[in-house]
């Protein structure tokens, strides 16, 4: 029994040697982060400098946090140009240290159902959405359609016939698929124009007669110097794919109010490589939070019509995995 | 526009022009640097700047970015700018042949008046013009190039099958990568650098300024450089000016109008001009042996270009190349949105960008000529302590471009691929015109057939594009006369 008691002895005593090595091991395997940040805080755009509204947005947090002293350290924007793929798997593999980040949007979910990666969003550490763009439907004014309706059934009357500007592939061309799917049968033909600067030229010129710009697209090509619509330009919105109107253009209805079960905005999202400590993805998101208060974000936020949308932690996750679900199978069939 | 102009002489103004206009004639000047790259890394200098003062400074960096390209161009044969290239075949026999501030002189003249041609249409005639960029339709495009691709036959030199061959090995180098219409990878062989393709800065620098330091670095013992150190002829006569003018009216017209039509550029609007003075020239042969016209030619249609691009970004929004959708992307950052709205919501801006693009011309003109002295000095410097700078500058500026090294071996690779093709005779005009032209081309008509739902017969039954291919036929014939006669003349003179 002795013995036995004496056995029980060194088992206790060899499991709490254990448990204390493991929780040292585990302290010391985890980047020990006295006060995050202690040194400047790097955020990998997988774009080339000036380019897209995500670029700009992170220039814009870079500033706003400078200005409004929001971290101890400042944030370095590190561009990585050509294709996504080529700046997200550098993020991917940089040190889960606390101190790199990539911001990135919804163009990773489609890039990974398109099969040009063969990692996603689930390799890496959700931090925060700063802020989002959802994407209207217009067509030209020529066509005659004033409707969503009237676009849907035409387009299902006359399949392959109205063509749809798009950049085949990604965003706004797994979008107008999505659109497409709102009536059996209706099918758009879809033309490699890029995004909405590209688009517009081709728009314009009659070449392309339907279309999914994002919100600041249309305000910049639909609407006149007073926000009414302008009679000059060629673009007739239609609908608009956020949660409720935009108060760019106010009498465009959303697709939940016409009856179609449609929500489509790209978010710009933060994330660290994985095992990156908490700490620092807290905190990072705390200063992502606070960046939404400042009037400079705002102004930046509304001049690219987007809204300042924050969201972290299991919410974000919840997010993400919502729009995975429903983008997955359409991104794979726009990459086909 | 007089209130624009009148507030480009506020002296902070000017100081904000005069610094955009000197660091863009300097980015321009060194292999490897480029106005994209000045502007992304100035934007955040420009956040606690006044919209003006950002305004001037921005778009005085991007009128100017290319006008450096002529100096390197010209003395090294090193283009510092892939808009530059077409200059470089004269521009460096000509100063060679000892007459660099001649060659010098003539390119500064050519992108002087080629920039204020530019910006009268800018000026007077935006709205009309900005139409031209949706007019045009993909196979309009499409037969557009293709009128420019015969000028790979007429640059060939002696030996044609050589530079059809150096032409198709051009084409061939715009295949790898995602493919510009479906978004397809294709050629990648397991090379995940290769996504992006071969990019347009990583292998025009190579093929021009790495593989002239190759060849320079191998002769360096054996040819110590005659130093010319003149800038004779720098200033352009009266009698000059009047003998150019047709060349620079026409270069400054194909240039405008050519800039003005989104995703072609500053590099194909100097390589038709080039043609298109070719085929008027009473001495063809002379071209790509130190042709003044050629180099006129190509100064007036680059610069030109980039007036031209102004046209319908600011009418429209539209950018027409990379450089143009980052300067859109740093006035959005300052609340500026260039398009439709922006002539009604901020009229001061767009006639503040008309204006510096006009003072910002004339300080480009002043500062060309005081610096080209140094610059000629500079060139003078002993090749051994010249090429080592220049190719750390290549490498540390192709790498910024995207921040990756796979564009710095791209960029070594194709000085290495430039240097053997010369070595066996290949004429590199005709490599580099078929590498530029292809990928327009290509898009052109994957996406022309995708509107017609794979019907390929509007490309010969539209006006335009036909007309323009009929064009292109006629260029092609008339390019390839010279080389029928000259083998004529050589076959009566065997037969004698």
């Amino acid at each position: 029994m002795c013995q036995h008691l004496g056995h029980t002895r060194e088992e206790k005593m060899l499991k709490k040697t254990t448990t204390v090595t493991a929780a040292l091991v585990a302290v010391l395997a985890t980047p020990a982060l006295a006060e995050w940040p202690e040194r400047p805080i790097n955020i990998t755009v997988p774009w080339q400098a000036g380019a897209g509204a995500v670029d700009q947005m992170t220039r814009q947090l870079q500033a706003t946090v400078a200005e409004g002293d929001l971290s101890s350290q400042p944030i370095t924007v590190f561009n990585v140009g050509g294709p996504n793929p080529v700046g997200l798997r550098q993020s991917m593999s940089a040190p889960a240290d606390g101190y790199n980040f990539v911001v990135v949007h919804t163009a990773m979910m489609t890039l990974e159902a398109a099969g040009k990666i063969d990692f996603g969003y689930q390799d890496f550490e959700p931090v925060a959405r700063l802020g989002q763009f959802c994407q209207t439907t217009s067509v030209h004014k020529d066509t005659g359609i004033t409707s969503l309706d009237e676009l849907l059934e035409r387009a299902a009357s006359e399949p392959n016939t109205l063509v749809h500007g798009a950049n085949l592939g990604a965003i706004n061309h797994v979008y107008g698929i999505m659109v497409e799917d709102l009536m059996e049968g209706a099918e758009f033909r879809f033309v490699q124009t890029g995004g909405d600067a590209g688009t517009f030229p081709e728009m314009k010129g009659g070449r392309v007669q339907v279309t999914g710009y994002s919100a600041a697209g249309a305000t910049n090509f639909a609407l006149g110097a007073d926000g009414a619509p302008d009679p000059e330009s060629p673009v007739q919105m239609l609908a608009y794919a956020g949660p409720e109107r935009h108060q760019n253009f106010p009498d465009v209805p959303t697709f939940v109010e016409l009856g179609h079960d449609l929500i489509f905005c790209v978010d710009g999202w933060y994330f660290a490589p994985a095992g990156t400590p908490q700490e620092a993805i807290d905190g990072f998101a705390a200063m992502i939070e606070a960046s939404l208060a400042d009037e400079g974000m705002q102004t930046f936020l509304d001049s690219k019509a987007m809204v300042g949308n924050f969201q972290a932690g299991d919410a974000l996750s919840a997010e993400m995995d919502r729009q995975w679900a429903a983008i997955k199978d359409v991104a794979a069939r726009a990459a086909n | 526009m007089i209130d624009g102009l009148l507030a480009t002489f506020e002296p902070f103004q000017m100081l904000m022009i005069f610094i955009g206009v000197f660091s863009g004639i300097i980015v321009g000047a060194i292999p490897g640097l480029t106005g994209s790259m000045l502007i992304a890394l100035t934007l955040p200098i420009t956040f606690h700047m006044t919209p003006l003062h950002a305004t001037s400074l921005l778009v005085a960096m991007y009128v100017d970015s290319i006008t450096g390209a002529l100096i390197s161009a010209t003395l090294l044969r090193m283009p510092g700018s892939p808009a530059a290239v077409m200059t470089t075949l004269d521009g460096y026999p000509l100063a060679k042949s000892g007459q660099p501030g001649g060659a010098l002189g003539l390119g500064i003249a050519a992108l002087f008046w080629g920039s204020l041609l530019a910006w009268i249409a800018l000026a007077t005639l935006t709205k009309p013009l900005s139409e031209l960029a949706v007019i045009l339709g993909p196979f309009d495009y499409f037969a557009l190039v293709m009128m420019a691709m015969v000028l790979i036959a007429s640059v060939a030199g002696g030996d044609m099958i050589k530079g059809l061959i150096a032409g198709f090995l051009g084409m061939l180098v715009t295949f790898p990568g995602i493919d510009p219409s479906g978004g397809e990878m294709r050629l990648m062989f397991g090379v995940d650098g290769l996504i992006g393709g071969f990019k347009f800065l990583p292998v025009l620098i190579g093929v021009f300024a790495v593989r002239q330091i190759f060849a320079d670095v191998l002769t360096i013992k054996h040819r110590p450089e005659p130093v010319i150190n003149t800038n004779k002829g720098l200033f352009m006569s009266w009698g000059d000016l009047r003998r150019f003018s047709p060349n620079i009216l026409r270069s400054s017209f194909i240039g405008t109008i050519v800039g003005i039509l989104p995703g072609v550029g500053a590099s194909v609007a100097s390589a038709i001009s080039y043609l298109v003075a070719r085929l008027q020239s009473k001495t063809p042969e002379k071209f790509g042996k130190g042709s003044e016209e050629g180099i006129v030619a190509s100064e007036a249609a680059n610069n030109a270009s980039v007036g031209g691009a102004l046209i319908p970004l600011l009418a429209l929004g539209i950018p027409g190349s990379v450089v143009d959708a980052i300067l859109i992307g740093a006035l959005t950052i300052h609340s500026i949105q260039p398009g439709p709205l922006m002539f009604a919501s901020n009229p001061d801006i767009v006639w503040n960008v008309i204006a510096v693009d006009l003072v910002a011309t004339f300080v480009m003109f002043a500062l060309m000529l005081g610096l080209v002295r140094f610059y000629i000095r500079v060139a003078a410097v002993p090749k051994t302590y010249l090429l080592p700078v220049i190719m750390v500058c290549c490498v540390v500026g192709v790498y910024s471009l995207n921040n990756t090294m796979f564009d710095v071996w791209t960029m070594l690779g194709f000085g290495v691929v430039g240097f053997l093709l010369e070595r066996a005779g290949f004429s590199l005009g005709p490599f580099v015109i078929g590498y530029i032209l292809a990928k327009v081309a290509e898009a052109k008509l994957r996406q022309g057939l995708m509107f017609t739902d794979g019907d390929i017969s509007p490309l010969f039954t539209s006006p335009l594009s036909a007309s323009l291919l009929v064009i292109a036929v006629i260029l092609l014939v008339w390019s390839l006369r010279p080389e029928r006669r000259r083998k004529s003349a050589a076959r009566h003179a065997k037969g004698a």
